[in-house]
């Protein structure tokens, strides 16, 4: 306990750390203390919300998006924006949801449900209020559990060989595939399609030129940033621009009464409670996490509640239980992450990239090497979810005008950004050149019914596998079966055996589509 | 990629002949892949492992193709169907580029063990895909849009050429773009990319081209200190 406490006083001397600006004026000098850390926080929930609410931005693109202009930041700023940027964007999709009925991506569609519904009897403000006060208990919530968790399962990840790591990622990539949506084979062989492209470039050992087809911009790989903005920026731009007829409803009427009443309140804390819980735990899980967290609250509120006939025109629950669940499960996706270098989705495989190019290897050894950065990044989350509540309440006016930008401009916005956003991380024309590639790849991929996420998890997790594997072949002087005879190793493969087979029975096969259509 | 552009009612070229159509993109299609096959089959010794793996992977593919065509087998999903031979043409791609790498020296793995195991495997999974797609129904490909991908792809491009100038080698001839520096460039892919929707406005969109121009100078080189290039150097 004393332990905990400490650390998260850590952590937040990290995050309130003050820097002194000099200012000179009429010859006084006035040194001006600035929380930089804080700052970084606001900025990056700000700007997160700002792009998150632009309907159709999810929150992969808008971090891939915005990667660039941490790069100039210290490593524990850079994060701490990147972090913020993850609650803004995933917060700003709520928004467009609740007014637009445009979910901005996957973990906020049930939002639309109960929230579009709630805003169109006029009901938006409260709408948004309780959306951002269960999104800040579970974010409280999932914080301390982060910080909990953190200690013990680093203590884990320290036992573990090489053997055990390249299982642990099998078992990691195997639960994304079953937990996303969409045909199992056909993920399976998006990762490994992510897992052979994250291999161009030079060896790690011998350092020999891999599948560069002699061109020497390659040697150094494929840039990561440069793959999730062309599959995830520029596909969609393509494809968005294929809906040619905007078929979008804002909520005309003018937002008054922000506050949910007493009786909302009421209605609303258990779903907020429920909710929470399930977040938290579901988030933990590698996969899709946030989005089955939501799906899944909303099912159990619909399932408790006296009244499920209201479901689905305007019921307070179903906006409080998705809206927290999705936060927490945003929040606690980062244990695997932290604790154990393991990104669970794709939004973590972006921080992993975000982290590498700072100079950090994720994983057990970050808290123990860098404390103050571990547990800094836990406490900015907590202020993260803080500036949420600060910025959404007073702002959701400005909110409400940006939706209003018709899409024929914001789309060469967004794609003159992101090439801007691309060239500054090398100043190089020929990534740029790339990331088009992987845009008409993507845009085909859609058309293939491909989810490119998978691929982007293969393609971070290739480098860590290939090295771990090697690794363990050499220890065990070639012998396979050491991925069997090491306890934890067996246990993890066969735990991903398993689900590979319980995902592929016809029964729960049904189960896993029904869960995705609805 | 290989089909080309079809619209969703399925304007294919197709040679109809009683009930059972012959599906031409879609016979041609294993047999393209089975010469790259062979070809990288080429660059393997003749009597490893892997020459004799890539050789019958060949022969496979040719023979699919060749049922398909002579058969006149009906492809019943062809989003599968071309999707897993995408992956199979990717699997291939990767044995050919990475064919001069070296394999297993004893117990350590080489350069080229890990991306040859894990293009096996995909070039496995991407079997099953293919042959899922040839046997149980889906939809249609939706029809693939022209203008879109076409001018928005063009803009990034145009973006990438301009901003530092860029020189092509073919052969002896040296094409060289000078660099026009990012104020130009910006607001070049701006407008291009503009192009790609019938609803563009061209006063409104010059406008906001012309702002978002400045606002990314402000940010990026003013705000964030990178060193680009602002205007044209010739």
């Amino acid at each position: 306990m004393y332990d905990f406490l400490s650390n998260l006083a850590l952590g937040f001397g990290v995050v309130f750390q003050f820097t002194y600006f000099h200012l000179g004026i009429i010859g006084l000098d006035l040194a001006v203390p600035v929380p930089m850390n804080v700052v970084f926080c606001l900025v990056g929930a700000l700007v997160g919300t700002l792009i998150g609410v632009l309907p159709g931005v999810g929150s992969v693109a808008t971090i891939a998006m915005l990667l660039p202009i941490t790069f100039g930041l210290p490593p524990i700023g850079a994060l701490i924006m990147l972090a913020g940027i993850y609650y803004g964007a995933q917060y700003g999709g709520s928004t467009t949801s609740i007014l637009v009925n445009i979910p901005g991506e996957a973990t906020s569609v049930v939002t639309t449900l109960d929230g579009h519904q709630m805003a169109r009897q006029g009901r938006a403000g409260p709408a948004l209020a309780i959306a951002a006060i269960g999104s800040f208990f579970a974010g409280c919530v999932a914080t301390v559990l982060v910080a909990a968790l953190g200690v013990p399962l680093t203590g884990l990840a320290l036992k573990f060989g090489p053997a055990e790591y390249f299982s642990l990622m099998v078992l990691g990539l195997i639960f994304a595939v079953v937990l996303a949506k969409g045909s199992l084979i056909k993920a399976i062989g998006m990762i490994l399609a992510g897992l052979l492209m994250s291999m161009v470039g030079s060896d790690l050992e011998s350092g020999a030129a891999r599948m560069t087809f002699g061109i020497a911009e390659f040697s150094d790989g494929i840039g990561f940033v440069v793959v999730a903005m062309g599959v995830f920026g520029f596909a969609e731009i393509i494809r968005n621009l294929e809906a040619t007829t905007e078929s979008r409803e804002i909520v005309k009427a003018k937002i008054t009464g922000l506050m949910p009443t007493r009786a909302d309140l009421k209605a609303a804390a258990p779903a907020i409670g429920r909710g929470t819980v399930i977040g938290s735990i579901i988030g933990i899980l590698p996969g899709a996490g946030a989005v089955i967290a939501s799906f899944a609250a909303y099912t159990v509120e619909k399932r408790v509640s006296k009244h499920p006939e209201k479901f689905g025109h305007g019921a307070i629950e179903g906006v409080a239980g998705p809206e927290s669940a999705n936060n927490a499960a945003a929040q606690t996706s980062f244990i695997p992450l932290l604790t154990l270098g393991i990104p669970p989705n794709a939004v973590m495989a972006l921080m992993v990239g975000a982290m590498t190019i700072h100079g950090i290897v994720p994983g057990p050894q970050v808290m123990t090497k860098q404390p103050d950065l571990f547990w800094g990044m836990i406490a900015s989350m907590w202020v993260g979810n803080l500036m949420l509540v600060i910025i959404n309440l007073p702002l959701v006016g400005v909110w409400v005008t940006l939706l209003r930008v018709p899409y024929r401009l914001l789309y060469p916005s967004i794609l003159v950004f992101c090439c801007i956003g691309i060239f500054s991380i090398n100043n190089s024309p020929f990534d740029v050149i790339v990331a088009a590639s992987f845009g008409v790849i993507g845009y085909w991929l859609i058309k293939h019914d491909f989810e490119p996420a998978p691929m982007l998890l293969g393609f971070v997790l290739g480098p860590l596998m290939e090295e771990n594997l090697r690794r363990a072949m050499l220890i065990a002087r070639g012998d396979l079966t050491v991925f069997m005879t090491r306890p934890i190793s067996a246990g993890l493969l066969l735990t991903a055996a398993a689900l590979l087979v319980l995902a592929m029975l016809p029964m729960l096969r049904k189960r896993r589509e029904e869960v995705f259509v609805e | 990629m290989s089909e080309g552009i079809h619209s969703p009612r399925g304007r294919r070229k197709r040679l109809t002949t009683g009930h059972h159509s012959l599906d031409v993109a879609g016979g041609l299609a294993p047999i393209v892949l089975a010469f790259l096959a062979f070809l990288a089959a080429w660059h393997f010794e003749t009597m490893s492992g892997f020459g004799i793996f890539l050789q019958l992977f060949s022969f496979g593919l040719a023979l699919a193709g060749i049922a398909i065509l002579g058969l006149r087998v009906q492809i019943l999903n062809h989003r599968d169907y071309y999707g897993g031979l995408a992956l199979v043409a990717l699997a291939l791609l990767a044995f050919w580029a990475g064919a001069d790498l070296q394999g297993m020296r004893g117990f350590s793995f080489g350069a080229g063990t890990a991306p040859r195991l894990f293009a096996g495997v995909l070039a496995g999974v991407g079997g099953v895909i293919t042959v899922t797609g040839l046997l149980t129904p889906g939809e249609p490909i939706g029809g693939y849009a022209v203008r879109g991908p076409v001018l928005v792809t063009a803009a990034i491009i145009s973006f990438a050429l301009l901003i530092r100038g860029f020189t092509f080698h073919l052969g002896d001839l040296v094409l060289r773009i000078p660099p026009f520096g990012l104020v130009i460039a910006s607001f070049l892919a701006f407008m291009i990319a503009a192009a790609a929707s019938k609803e563009t406005r061209w006063v409104e969109a010059t406008i906001i081209a012309a702002a978002l121009t400045t606002f990314c100078v402000t940010i990026f080189v003013y705000l964030l200190g990178l060193p680009f290039q602002l205007w044209p150097r010739f």
